[in-house]
């Protein structure tokens, strides 16, 4: 079976670099996204089994991205990415996670992430 | 009885209108009151044409008056807030018009029997110490006042800064995780051999980590500074400086910063070369602050300038960029300590301590100088600072 593929968005280059590495390490495809709109490009194109995305994000913030992820146009497999699970890393504002969920968010993560961690509650979510 | 009043120049008002009862005790208030100076008024229109006229320390009154009775006038007295002490004299067997005038505040009444003349002395000191006593009691009672309210501000002042103080500390502590996270994670995955330094990505991670350690000293130094400035002991090492070498020193260490974004920073002086005494390092730290704000809310392909112009004994230094500018409701907050946990832009994530302003100001302060922002939302903002020229 081939390896699940993560995308991560997320606009801190150094920090999506170590997420990339410690996922690849752990037998993920990772794909990066700098961007909000990339991110939301990225999703449609490569088919991840998994999204990373942090909240405040530039050219498109999250929760746009995340909107525009799930019922945005829909890519030739049909609903595909209403189906993807999506980690947010969010802040510390109260009603964040409130929001993310009602978008469709599937799990949280607080920031600072613990990368570890992170890759546990991947692992967790596609059954490793 | 000792007579406090004896050497004092009391403004004393009698009405009465029996020429008899006057002159009698006009004699005894002389006798008793050699320094004070005594009026008579024959109605009660004369006494409170001489109300309007002068301050009194006492007033005497008979009670029956040919247009008006004493009761009455003590009553438009005080209707017309007129706080001067108020000594009713009935005739005997009035008693209970002394009574209704006392309710009505006077500070005393007088029978006119036969010994009224030799307690009169007696009646009105009573009276002015009784007077002098509550205008004590409302002095302090309005000082009271005063203090509480003054004390209720502080006290709010201080709540409202203990709360920004307990978001800026939530804030800061979430800055110096993230580079240590990335510090702690760059370290775990050379540790565990997952990358090798020599080879391309080891030495990248190595990178990251070195990165963060100096980000995470930034943020340290900022604190640092901060605690220095707010303790009062940030030392000034001042020299004489040509302020236009200072600037120029600053754009060429952030050119390649705001060239990396695709923003051109400039300088444009006058033909001026003012000097400056002034501490060197500290001054930099304040025009790189400016500059390096400016390039985070300057778009790509916006410009940066940084103009100087002297005029007097003073150097105008502004750093204008092209940048999303600053609501008009912010402009002077932003230079708050701990404020810019608020007021950070909308869809940014704060990155640093948000101090930086707040130093600068300082600094600038320190410096005998003045800091101030202007914009106009969309058309950028002006970070202004001014400060003395020539020798010391």
């Amino acid at each position: 079976m081939a390896d699940k593929k993560i995308l991560v968005i997320e606009d801190d280059a150094e920090l999506s670099e170590l997420i990339q590495l410690r996922l690849k390490q752990n037998g993920y495809d990772v794909v990066v996204a700098l961007r909000g709109d990339d991110g939301v490009k990225k999703a449609r194109e490569e088919r991840p089994d998994l999204i990373v995305m942090d909240v405040f994000l530039p050219h498109m913030d999250g929760f746009t991205a995340l909107k525009a992820i799930r019922f945005g146009e829909k890519d030739k497999t049909g609903d595909f990415l209403k189906e993807v699970p999506v980690i947010v890393i969010t802040g510390r504002a109260p009603m964040m996670e409130e929001m993310f969920r009602m978008e469709g968010a599937t799990d949280f993560m607080t920031k600072p992430i613990d990368i570890k961690a992170l890759v546990e509650r991947i692992d967790k979510i596609l059954k490793k | 009885m000792i007579n406090l009043y004896r050497s004092i120049a009391l403004q004393i008002l009698m009405i009465e209108d029996n020429k008899d009862h006057a002159f009698l005790t006009l004699k005894m208030l002389e006798r008793s009151f050699p320094a004070a100076r005594i009026e008579i008024a024959e109605t009660a229109a004369q006494a409170f044409e001489k109300v309007s006229a002068q301050p009194w320390d006492i007033i005497l009154s008979d009670y029956n008056l040919p247009d008006k009775d004493g009761l009455s006038i003590l009553k438009e007295l005080k209707e017309r807030n007129c706080d001067i002490p108020f000594v009713i004299m009935t005739g005997a067997g009035d008693e209970k018009l002394a009574v209704e005038a006392m309710q009505a505040g006077a500070y005393n009444y007088l029978v006119k029997d036969e010994v009224y003349l030799s307690t009169l002395p007696r009646v009105i000191q009573d009276a002015m110490v009784k007077h002098a006593d509550r205008k004590e009691r409302e002095r302090l009672q309005q000082e009271i006042r005063e203090k509480n309210f003054a004390l209720e501000r502080a006290n709010e002042e201080l709540k409202k800064l203990d709360q920004l103080k307990s978001e800026f500390i939530a804030s800061v502590s979430h800055e110096f995780r993230t580079p240590l996270n990335s510090i702690r994670e760059s370290i775990a995955l050379i540790s565990e051999g997952v990358v090798k330094l020599g080879d391309k990505q080891g030495d990248r991670v190595f990178e990251i980590a070195k990165n963060n350690v100096n980000r995470l000293a930034l943020l340290i130094d900022d604190l640092l500074d901060f605690a220095k400035l707010e303790a009062g002991r940030m030392r000034m090492d001042k020299q004489q400086y040509d302020m236009l070498l200072i600037i120029q020193e600053v754009i060429d260490s952030m050119k390649g910063l705001a060239e990396k974004k695709g923003i051109k920073l400039v300088c444009q002086p006058d033909s001026s070369r003012p000097f400056i005494h002034a501490d060197k390092s500290r001054l930099v730290q304040v025009l790189m602050n400016l500059v390096d704000n400016a390039i985070k809310f300057t778009p790509p392909g916006g410009s940066i300038t940084v103009h100087m112009a002297a005029k007097g004994s003073q150097v105008k230094v502004a750093v204008e960029d092209t940048g999303v500018g600053i609501p008009s409701d912010h402009l002077v907050k932003i230079f708050d300590k701990f404020e810019q946990v608020r007021y950070h832009h909308p869809g940014t994530e704060i990155r640093g301590t948000g101090l930086g302003l707040a130093i600068s100001k300082q600094i600038v302060e320190l410096h005998g100088g003045q800091i101030w922002a202007e914009s106009e939302a969309g058309k950028g903002s002006k970070f202004v600072f001014t400060l003395p020229t020539g020798s010391v």
